[in-house]
């Protein structure tokens, strides 16, 4: 209620929970991210900053929606509910932040828009989901997300009392409820995202226990929450008199629920006189019947609106108003006419016997959310929930951090230019062969780097005109293991040194045989270092726009303890023909096995995708490899 | 199909929301004050708060807007009274819907996960098996800015062979070894180097050293191909340091 709006009336309650909240947050992050550099350092800052806002993410929306139910089950809650909105904006500006790095790190930089990218890359998952085994774990992830942000920024953008009002009591709070529908939503964006790859049992156990509480929650508050009323049914007309109940159950000054029909009545003794008004609150619908009486005027418990009991008039300068409704007292029982007094009409209540005295009050403390006083009891009630809440919030995200898999390998001299010389290859993939040197002229050793173009591409095709050349170009190094591939600028061409000498030209490849290889089909760009973890189905989306742009496509295959990447060619010296949505996939691939100093490279005769049978995979003719 | 559905429904969205952003101000100053007098007198950071929705609701601004200016009552339609039964038996229909259908949806779609990793025999020369290592004699030596250990050891088959053991996480950029018998300037490749094999992080890396003199006398050499810088480091034949 409120003559003139402001962004936030703030006061000491409102400063303290923020406070706290950022203080939250701020722990929460810490704790993340600290532990996650110290066991994984080699996962970059953006996969760090995107779980540790995802962990948080979850963390707050199980958070804002256990303390509803909370309240309703023990009042002590309610401090915790008045500011709630507080919590869903932060959690809605923690989700944009998610959003935006996985945005921008798996779809932006390509040959598609990056909102296009996020809905399409392989939407065709959705039309296989229940016509294949196991397809149904391969729908996209990423649109339950970004729905989920749209609801959480809907809510978000709505949280101030002047859309309470705009939009009215009713739909306001049918669009809040849509909350349910987020953390659904959410929920299949972890399980269908995170949880498809190899993660510690804590994670599944996290999510799913997380859910069955807050079910559990909804429960209990159902069940033990402030006892529903049974209606009195009644088949009088609405302008007859209906009892209700006895007198003596009513305390001073303390409402008491009570239901005709359908209607929602709260009955209240103030002095020698009992009030009937409507039991819904004009703000978010709140249990006026649970409230208590405060400086004249029936006080909402949930965000301590006001009426007058005798006209149900908020008092001045406010203007709600919720319906009274005549009352009258016979002998010891207090009847209620079902129809609502005209807004602003007075009615003086029914005069109480003095003969009967009121129930006994409650003993709990009042919470009235715009003072800047709390009551002591619940001070020290809040305290300790607060403690138990901000110790919790960086235990969990310590657990998190901790559980993570391992992160994939790879370094990406992200800042760092090398000026290198050698002779620049097209086939079978884009490569500079670096013989040692410059002052090395006859040495016969040397090393195959790969080529990319900066983003997810590859290099420009114009490009194709130095093969066989030798050239001077600058780029920036990325490697892992035995593999390396330098990002070059499309702005900064190579510079043509001329026809290279005979012993600067490659060697010959070195074949090993026909082989049947199953792996991850990756792009090797990220695979190699510039994105850390780059496998699975997380990294899914990213892997099709760069070998959608053109980086050379590759195989994860893993051997003995170890795993490396092969280059995939086609059987000629022609690129390899494949669909760019089986990235993140397995596939099985046979050719033959090539072997440079710099890379290894099947010749792949047949790719399809992998369908779990391993009988039929022969034994490799290349000898001497045990 | 998908991505033509996607960019359409993208378009319209963007061209939606472009519309609310130019109506902001006209909302702010003219529609605002003609709908709810409480908007009077605000601060800009309230106008800040509420400006999000704005663009995203601005038909129904633009209806009440109306409907102010032609002098409609639209009290009641602001202060529209609360009807929760309707809403609480909407709210216990989808909360137990969810509680059933999440867990379901989420416990088959963590049963179909993807198979854990298939591992593919591969040739030595695209991936170094294992090397069981006889004790020998080791360098601490740092080599591209990398820290490393190296040993002179002999594996399984009694091979003499280098055994380079780095931390966990480190990675080399294209890193060779070479071998000379003399070495008369310490930052070029003498002519007469031998190639020996290609060095790389984490953990350990084994070069077998296929000639005897490799590891009796002479300087073994670490070349980095990304910058052509070379370091040098004795053979143990001449520098022998203790065992570890």
């Amino acid at each position: 209620m409120s003559t003139t709006y402001h962004s936030v009336h703030w006061n000491t309650q409102k400063r303290v929970y923020d406070a706290a909240l950022l203080l939250l947050v701020i722990l929460a992050t810490v704790s993340f991210q600290s532990i996650s550099a110290a066991i994984h350092p080699a996962m970059t800052i953006e996969t760090r900053l995107l779980r540790s806002s995802a962990f948080l993410c979850l963390f707050l929306i199980q958070l804002i929606l256990c303390i509803g139910p909370l309240a309703r089950i023990n009042p002590r809650f309610l401090p915790l509910l008045y500011n709630r909105r507080h919590l869903g904006v932060c959690l809605f500006l923690l989700a944009l932040v998610h959003a935006l790095i996985a945005l921008i790190q798996h779809h932006a930089l390509g040959d598609t828009f990056p909102l296009v990218s996020l809905f399409t890359s392989y939407a065709h998952e959705y039309a296989a989901a229940f016509s294949t085994d196991g397809a149904l774990a391969r729908i996209p992830f990423e649109p339950f997300g970004a729905l989920a942000l749209v609801i959480l920024f809907l809510m978000a953008a709505t949280s101030h009392d002047f859309w309470l009002r705009l939009l009215g009591a009713s739909a306001w709070k049918a669009l809040h409820t849509l909350v349910y529908f987020a953390y659904a939503l959410i929920l299949f964006h972890v399980a269908f995202g995170f949880l498809q790859g190899d993660v510690h049992v804590i994670y599944p156990i996290f999510v799913l226990s997380g859910a069955a509480l807050v079910f559990l929650l909804h429960l209990v508050a159902l069940i033990r929450g402030p006892a529903p009323q049974l209606p009195i049914s009644t088949t009088s007309p609405p302008d007859e008199f209906v009892p209700v109940c006895k007198v003596s159950e009513l305390a001073e000054d303390q409402g008491k629920s009570i239901r005709v029909g359908k209607r929602r009545l709260a009955l209240y003794r103030h002095g020698d006189r009992v009030f009937a008004l409507s039991g819904v609150c004009r703000h978010q619908g709140g249990p006026i019947g649970e409230g208590r009486i405060v400086d004249g005027c029936v006080t909402c418990p949930w965000h301590g609106w006001q009426y007058k009991p005798e006209d149900g008039m908020s008092p001045p300068p406010f203007d709600e108003h919720i319906p009274a409704y005549p009352v009258e007292i016979r002998e010891d029982t207090v009847y209620v006419k079902p129809r609502a007094l005209d807004r602003g009409t007075a009615c003086d209540g029914a005069i109480v016997p003095p003969t009967i005295m009121p129930a006994g009050q409650s003993t709990e403390p009042f919470y009235i959310g715009y003072l800047s006083a709390i009551p002591e009891p619940l001070t020290n009630f809040l305290h300790v929930a607060a403690g138990v809440i901000l110790l919790a919030s960086p235990l969990f995200m310590a657990i998190m951090a901790a559980a993570q898999p391992e992160t994939d390998r790879g370094t990406f001299e992200f800042g760092t230019t090398r000026t290198l010389e050698g002779v620049f290859y097209t086939i079978p993939v884009p490569s500079l062969y670096v013989t040692a040197g410059p002052d090395r002229l006859t040495h016969p050793s040397g090393f195959h780097y790969l080529l990319c173009g900066t983003g997810k591409f590859a290099i420009p095709d114009s490009w194709a005109s130095y093969s066989g050349q030798k050239v001077s170009l600058a780029g920036t190094l990325i490697y892992r293991n035995q593999v390396a591939m330098v990002e070059v600028s499309p702005g900064r061409p190579p510079e043509a040194l001329g026809a290279p000498e005979p012993h600067e030209a490659r060697p010959d490849t070195e074949i090993l045989g026909p082989v049947t290889l199953i792996g991850e089909l990756v792009d090797t760009k990220c695979y190699l270092g510039v994105m850390r973890p780059a496998t699975g189905k997380v990294h899914r989306a990213c892997a099709i726009r760069c070998l959608s742009g053109g980086i050379p496509p590759g195989l994860r295959v893993q051997s003995r303890d170890e795993e490396t990447a092969i280059l995939l060619a086609g059987p000629q010296d022609e690129p390899l023909k494949y669909d760019v949505t089986w990235a993140a996939r397995l596939v099985r691939a046979e050719g033959i096995l090539e072997r440079q100093n710099g890379f290894s490279i099947l010749r792949v005769n047949q790719l399809s995708l992998f369908d779990g049978d391993m009988g039929d995979i022969p034994e490799p003719e290349f000898s001497d490899y045990g | 199909m998908y991505e033509a559905i996607v960019r359409g429904i993208l378009s319209v969205a963007g061209l939606y929301l472009a519309v609310g952003i130019l109506f902001l101000l006209p909302l702010h100053r003219r529609a605002l004050p003609a709908i709810d007098p409480a908007t009077r007198g605000t601060g800009l950071f309230f106008k800040l708060l509420i400006s999000p929705g704005l663009i995203t609701l601005w038909p129904l601004l633009l209806r009440r807007w109306r409907q102010a200016a032609r002098g409609e009552d639209t009290a009641g339609k602001l202060d529209s009274p609360f009807t929760p039964e309707g809403l609480r038996r909407w709210h216990g229909i989808v909360s137990v819907a969810l509680a059933v259908f999440c867990p379901a949806v989420i416990a088959a779609v963590l049963y179909q996960r993807p198979a854990a990793d298939i591992h593919t025999p591969l040739p030595a020369e695209v991936i170094e098996p294992p090397v069981w290592v006889q004790p020998g004699v080791s360098y601490g030596r740092p080599f591209s800015g990398v820290p490393a250990k190296v040993f002179l050891a002999r594996n399984a088959s009694r091979e003499h062979g280098l055994l380079f053991r780095f931390d966990e996480h480190a990675e080399l950029p294209p890193t060779a070894l070479y071998w000379t018998e003399t070495m008369e300037t310490s930052d070029t490749l003498p002519e007469t180097a031998i190639f020996v094999g290609m060095i790389w992080g984490p953990k350990t890396r084994w070069i077998t050293l296929p000639r005897d003199e490799m590891f009796q006398k002479g300087h073994w050499i670490v070349y980095s191909f990304a910058d052509h810088h070379l370091e040098t480091f004795p053979v143990p034949g001449l520098h022998r340091m203790p065992a570890e």
